[in-house]
């Protein structure tokens, strides 16, 4: 286990880790010093021994740009070993051509999810292609990311079954882990592989299968919340209007404050319109006009001025979390969500890691060496604050688009709602019906085995979350 | 059905919750555009079509509010002005859309955007640009698309409008392979019709079929009632009338009220041949009388194109019998009236043309369908019936019916008069009496030919050929002893020819002879006494001889007892004529006259004047000219008896009759009158009579001395209440002031007599006034008169000599000679007007002012002479006296002259006075006598009074 491996490590720290430290980084010092880059894996290596990795990072990348292939599997495991503690994104932003000389599983990995982004599904599944051991411990991430390769590009067999092996896989790496971190991000992971089957059957418009394939995922999963919304839409088309109203509301539970999810509304507008509740739909409508507009504009202008200062977002959100609370609902929602998020929270873990580096550095007398590593720390740190603010930032402006979209797709569908109605009205069909509307009717429910009804009662309780179900009755003819 | 003003309320609750909606549309997308932060072409298209919208809602809120204002009104509107608020939103969606093109040149939808212009330029009627942009709309949009198959069809309705039928075909079929939505039924319909334009038959009926069969589901515009309508069309053109009738059967519609619907929209179309043989096959499905009508009623004009006159005749036959059973609305009889009147004068024209003038037969039966065309159109129209009656009978008489004719001519005549009609009433009169003269049966001329007259003569009484007609129906009545219809005639003839004195004249002459035959003196009289009040014109000869005839016969005894000396027989002749009823006011008169006349001879003073009022009373003015010498004598008779009274009231009676006239006598009648009246004091009578004397043409020759008589008979009677007046009344006319001095100065006196001395100087001045005014006009003067005005001055005169012995004279000397200078001058004044009064020409002025003239001398010589100056010396009274007797001397040598003057005026002008005596006598008694004779003797009145 990390955790009882860690208080060891810390129990030896205390024991004996300043002779240990010494050893490696004088060994490191002297490989530094032949001058010869081919050596730096080596070097790393010796450093990776002192826990000494974001000041090792610029030595592996400048390895990789000076270096023309490698073929070394101790360099790959130094680089595995390397970007399992500081995470992907220090070598994301390394230039394809430099990042394929390698061919350690992580980068291939980080190439793959490059490509992916690029849309390059096929080059991605390439760069997975060459095998990449079960045990690695990229190996979920890696299936997690093939899975949604195949998915996207509507290969829904192989995205079944690599979700599936992404699943069993995960579960045995969860099974070995002990750094709760790395756990979490297993789990996530593992959660999406789960979703994963049922997002692809939804893409492939099996959304029976999907309902069902959503249930798999127990609602203490760290993405259940998220999930719930794309469970919501499933039923949307199933046209269950009823229960995406059921799922929605689930998001006003208190415990879910921190989701920032404007689509919610949208969706929860765009249900009532498929019910044809004009005025239900108008109301959500105006209310999400009413509630955001002026602070989206709030919103926007801040995030604005904030430009490309990382260092001011790296803080927002360390702020935010510290408790202190904006004046603005928007940022506060998305400040909240982005620190909840796994990858953030995979970054600023990889940044407290960094940081307990400074103090490890302390112990190094070589001052050379030591005024090297720091520089070399500080460089990576600063990368990695930055890579934080950034995805922060990033993360910032998403919400913000997500909320212009969210606009635009409120003004749709009430322009629809409007055309509906126009429509009703030339045909004579009654504006104001006088036939009153009942809400909560069992005869509109549809139900599967799988689900239980709850009686609403006013309050969220916790298992009850993502099982309401709305009984409207459709005003459609 | 659904109350009109329901439906209306819920189409305007539907515009407005429109209206609402739509600005919510439009407030959302600005909104949107907002959000989105710049424009984008998809939010302009929907900005653009929402606009459009709600233009064309606006528009139809505008058309009806405009539609609602009185048409008067609604001409004078500025249509820009109703249709602005509209005419904004289109423009605003055009301008939308064309910047959207100008700046999204490639924008995708450019199919919509066009679609939206093509149909804005449709909406304020720009059919051409409308039709550009609709075509732009479909080559931009991409295939099976909404917009292009909405643009084919609009581009295939503006074809389809215009008759290209080819272009607006291929559309439609394009545009159709979908069944896109509930427009699908209507736009086949308008397919079908394509196909059927351009000779498709087949394909049109098919798809006919299949917009019917889908116009059942209630997802599609209910197309039924046209196809129905214009299936059985298409059916019969493609020649399958049976399948149509099957399709009908099929479908559970009334074959005869479609084939109905059909024949009429056939005939809208100009296929009168396919109408006439469509409603010939309906009506045989015909269900009820209704539809029976409506069938006929379209069948006439189809069978009037085609020549189908028997059947033509029958379809109005039909259309008759329903009218009487009034089953025909107002249209249907407009049209069977408009049918029978047209066809009547249509066969009637062949006849009057000699279209068939050989084939007696074709004749005989068009004359009597046209008979029979005009007694259903007399059916019809009740009013105006007489002139079917005549065009009927004109019918006969153009072949030559004229027994057929004439009875036709004599109900057009009947129906004439009872609507009023003297127009026809004329024509079918002159007919009727032309007819009767065409050798017609003796039963016909019998039954037809008074009427015949009286109708003529009723619709022209004063015609060229009345006067002629008259005397032949005069004539007929006479020859059937009509002899009140006769009279009756006679009677119409004289209003219509009142100058024709001498045809009248005849006629009445068989008239009174036929009387005279029968000896009815009643009926006699009755006429005699028209002609003399002059009700016709006959020659003078006539009417003596009428007025010698009944006088005669009434007068005929008691002139014969007259002349034998029986005057009680006479008068009692007279008595029993002038009471009869039956005498008329003629003889009444003429025997009043001759009862008087033998009441005079007898001496019944008062009988005389009883009868002589009455005759007179009767008596017209030139009768009363023609008597007027005996009553004159009747009056002196009854003035000689003292029969006063009556004398006057006669005289008076006579006078008023005769006052307009020119008779000398009348004057005598007012003068009579007049003094009689006076003599009894009957001042009102007299005053009545004096009044009426100008207004008869009496000058005041005449009048005014009767005036004056009635004056002084007031004055003499002592009635001053309306003397004044008189005076007042008469001077008026300056010439009769002269004659009023005298009178006013007896009513001055009288005045002055009961104290009213004031109103008595007034009338004195008012003397001296029409004294002045008279002499200054040169007027003759009365004597009278002359004496009065002397009297008035004299009294002045008197009281100035009075004053002259007033003052006395007195010493000192200063005082003595003011005193006398003054009497001086007084005497000189009193000198003057002495003179002056003697001068007026009055015998009493002159002797009296001489008399005063000469006291005044003689007192202020004596009291001169008498005078002497106390405590003065004797020789300054000597002196004194010596002085003063120079004047004494020069002042009684002034009396002298004066005496003498006044004595020579006595002597010359032979005036009377009761003052000459103090001149003239020569005796020492105190006082003078009045009256004085040289010879001594007294002169004395008749009466022995002074």
């Amino acid at each position: 286990m990390k955790k009882s491996f860690l208080s060891i490590s810390l129990f030896i720290l205390a024991t004996g880790l300043s002779a240990t430290v010494q050893a490696s980084v004088q060994d490191a010092w002297k490989i530094y010093q032949t001058g010869n880059k081919n050596l730096y894996p080596q070097m790393v290596s010796e450093l990776i021994e002192n826990k000494m990795y974001f000041s090792s990072i610029p030595f592996i990348k400048e390895y990789l740009v000076t270096t023309t292939k490698v073929h070394d599997p101790a360099f790959d495991k130094v680089v595995d070993q390397l970007i399992a503690e500081v995470g992907i994104k220090q070598f994301e932003l390394l230039p394809t051509n430099i990042l394929e000389k390698s061919d350690a599983a992580t980068i291939r990995y980080i190439l793959a999810r490059k490509a992916f982004r690029a849309g390059k599904y096929d080059q991605a599944l390439k760069y997975l292609g060459k095998s990449i051991e079960d045990w690695n411990p990229v190996k979920p991430f890696a299936l997690l990311l093939e899975g949604s390769i195949y998915s996207v590009s509507k290969r829904e067999e192989q995205a079944t079954r690599i979700f599936k092996d992404c699943v069993d896989i995960s579960n045995d790496h969860i099974k070995k882990e002990k750094d709760i971190d790395r756990l979490r991000q297993l789990k996530i992971s593992r959660d999406y592989c789960l979703v994963g089957i049922p997002r692809s059957q939804f893409a492939m418009q099996k959304y029976d299968a999907a309902y069902t394939s959503y249930l798999d995922l127990d609602k203490s999963s760290y993405i259940w919340p998220e999930i719930l919304f794309e469970e919501a839409w499933n039923s949307f088309y199933l046209k269950d209007y009823n229960r995406t109203l059921g799922k929605l509301v689930t998001y006003k539970a208190p415990v879910f404050s921190y989701i920032f999810n404007p689509e919610i509304e949208v969706l929860k507008a765009l249900s009532y319109m498929e019910l044809c509740l004009w005025n239900d739909t108008r109301n959500t409508v105006e209310a999400f006009y009413n509630k955001y507009e002026k602070e989206n504009e709030a919103y926007k202008k801040y995030i604005d001025s904030m430009g490309k200062d990382y260092k001011l977002y790296y803080s927002l959100v360390k702020e935010h979390s510290d408790g202190k609370i904006k004046n603005n609902a928007i940022l506060n929602t998305a400040l909240a969500s982005i620190a909840k998020d796994p990858a953030y929270l995979e970054l600023n873990a990889s940044f407290n890691t960094g940081l307990e580096e400074i103090e490890r550095m302390k112990a190094v007398g070589n001052e050379k060496m030591r005024a090297l590593l720091n520089e070399n720390l500080h460089e990576s740190l600063n990368m990695q604050r930055n890579l934080i603010g950034s995805y922060i930032r990033g993360h910032l402006q998403l919400y913000a688009a997500q909320m212009v979209r969210a606009f635009e797709d409120m003004s749709y569908i009430k322009l629809e709602v409007l055309s509906k109605m126009k429509t009703d009205i030339y045909e004579n069909v009654g504006v104001s019906s006088n036939e009153l509307r009942t809400r909560g009717n069992f005869a509109h429910l549809m139900k599967t085995d799988k689900q239980y009804f709850w009686t609403f009662n006013g309050e969220f309780w916790a298992d009850e979350l993502g099982d309401y179900v709305f009984s409207l009755k459709s005003d459609c003819r | 059905m659904v109350p009109l003003n329901t439906t209306k309320a819920d189409v305007e609750q539907r515009r407005s919750e429109l209206l609402k909606v739509l600005d919510e549309e439009l407030r959302e997308v600005t909104r949107l555009n907002k959000q989105v932060g710049a424009q984008r072409p998809d939010l302009m298209i929907r900005m653009a079509q929402v606009l459009l919208e709600k233009g064309r809602i606006l528009k139809d809120l505008e058309n009806q509010k405009f539609l609602e204002i009185p048409a008067g009104e609604r001409d004078k509107k500025n249509k820009d002005e109703v249709f602005k608020e509209s005419r904004q939103y289109f423009d605003q969606a055009q301008k939308t859309v064309l910047t959207l093109i100008k700046k999204f040149p490639h924008f995708e939808e450019k199919a919509d955007a066009y679609y939206i212009l093509a149909y804005n330029a449709k909406e304020i009627k720009q059919e051409e640009q409308s039709k550009k942009y609709f075509q732009k709309a479909l080559n931009e949009s991409r295939s099976g698309t909404v917009v292009a198959d909405k643009s084919r069809i609009a581009l295939a309705e503006i074809y389809f409008n215009s008759g290209s039928f080819d272009k607006s075909l291929d559309l439609y079929e394009s545009a159709l392979k979908t069944k896109r939505d509930k427009w699908w039924t209507k736009d086949a319909y308008n397919l079908a019709w394509s196909y059927f334009k351009m000779g498709k038959y087949d394909k049109a009926i098919a798809t006919m079929n299949e917009s019917y069969e889908l116009s059942k589901n209630n997802k599609f515009i209910d197309m039924s009632k046209n196809i129905e309508r214009d299936l059985a069309f298409f059916y019969t053109e493609a020649g399958r009338s049976d399948e149509a009738i099957s399709f009908y059967k099929k479908n559970g519609r009334s074959v005869s009220e479609v084939m109905l619907k059909v024949g009429k929209y056939l005939k809208t179309q100009g296929k009168f041949a396919a109408a006439e043989k469509t409603l010939n096959d309906g009506i045989q499905y015909k269900q009820n009388e209704k539809e029976e009508v409506e069938f006929n009623i379209e069948l006439l004009s189809l069978y009037e194109k085609f020549g189908r006159d028997q059947k033509h005749l029958e379809s109005c036959r039909a259309l008759a019998v329903q009218f009487s059973k009034g089953t025909l609305n107002a249209d249907q009889l407009e049209v069977l009236k408009f049918n029978s009147q047209k066809m009547a004068a249509l066969v009637q024209q062949q006849l009057v043309a000699k279209t068939y003038e050989h084939q007696n037969e074709i004749k005989e039966k068009k004359a009597d369908s046209a008979y029979e065309y005009f007694m259903i159109a007399s059916l019809l129209t009740p009013a105006k019936s007489q002139e079917d009656f005549f065009h009927a009978g004109e019918t006969y008489f153009a072949i030559g019916k004229y027994d057929k004719a004439i009875p036709l001519y004599a109900e057009s005549i009947k129906r004439s008069q009872q609507n009023g009609d003297k127009l026809t009433e004329g024509l079918a009169s002159n007919a009727l009496m032309v007819s009767l003269g065409k050798g017609v049966k003796k039963s016909t001329s019998d039954e037809f030919l008074i009427p015949a007259y009286e109708s003529f003569l009723a619709s022209s009484p004063k015609g060229d050929k009345s006067s002629v007609i008259y005397q032949r129906l005069f004539s007929a009545q006479i020859e059937k002893k009509n002899f009140v219809a006769a009279e009756k005639v006679l009677i119409n003839y004289k209003s219509a020819f009142p100058l024709e004195n001498e045809t009248q004249e005849k006629m009445l002459a068989q008239i009174m002879d036929h009387y005279k035959d029968i000896g009815d003196k009643s009926a006699l009289s009755s006429w005699a006494k028209r002609i003399d009040l002059g009700e016709f014109k006959v020659s003078q000869g006539y009417a003596q001889k009428v007025k010698t005839l009944v006088l005669g016969m009434q007068f005929e005894k008691v002139e014969q007892a007259s002349n034998k000396g029986d005057k009680k027989g006479a008068l009692l002749g007279y008595l029993q004529i002038y009471k009869s009823p039956e005498t008329d006011v003629e003889a009444k008169k003429t025997a009043a006259y001759n009862i008087a006349v033998l009441f005079y001879d007898t001496g019944d003073a008062n009988q005389m004047y009883t009868w002589a009022d009455r005759s007179s009373s009767m008596m017209n003015v030139n009768e009363m000219i023609k008597f007027e010498k005996d009553y004159i004598l009747f009056s002196t008779d009854l003035f000689q008896r003292r029969q006063f009274f009556e004398s006057a009231a006669l005289s008076e009676k006579v006078f008023d009759k005769i006052c307009l006239s020119d008779s000398r006598n009348k004057r005598i009648f007012f003068k009579n009158a007049n003094v009689i009246y006076l003599a009894e004091k009957q001042f009102e009578k007299s005053k009545n009579l004096l009044v009426k004397a100008p207004k008869c043409g009496l000058k005041n020759d005449i009048i005014l001395p009767a005036y004056l008589d009635h004056l002084n008979e007031l004055a003499a009677a002592s009635k001053w209440s309306s003397f004044y007046d008189i005076i007042k009344m008469l001077e008026v006319s300056k010439e009769m002031w002269p004659d009023l001095i005298y009178p006013s100065s007896l009513l001055a006196s009288e005045l002055e007599s009961i104290g009213r001395v004031g109103d008595a100087k007034k009338i004195r001045s008012q003397m001296v006034a029409y004294f002045e005014t008279s002499k200054k006009q040169k007027l003759d003067i009365p004597l009278e008169g002359l004496d009065a005005i002397s009297l008035v001055r004299l009294d002045g005169l008197e009281a100035q000599v009075k004053k002259l012995s007033e003052s006395k004279l007195a010493f000192p000397e200063g005082v003595y000679n003011k005193i006398l200078t003054n009497k001086f001058v007084l005497i000189n004044n009193i000198t003057t007007e002495a003179v002056s009064i003697a001068e007026i020409g009055s015998g009493v002025g002159v002797v009296k002012a001489y008399r005063l003239l000469l006291t005044a001398y003689k007192s202020l010589s004596n009291e001169i002479n008498n005078f002497t100056p106390e405590g003065k010396s004797s020789d300054y009274i000597n002196s004194f006296k010596k002085d003063m007797a120079k004047r004494v001397a020069l002042l009684d040598k002034q009396a002298q002259n004066f005496k003498d003057t006044a004595i020579k005026k006595i002597e010359k002008e032979n005036i009377l006075s009761s003052d000459n005596a103090w001149f003239l006598a020569k005796n020492d008694l105190p006082f003078i006598p009045v009256y004085f004779n040289e010879s001594g003797s007294a002169l004395m009145d008749k009466a022995g009074t002074k």
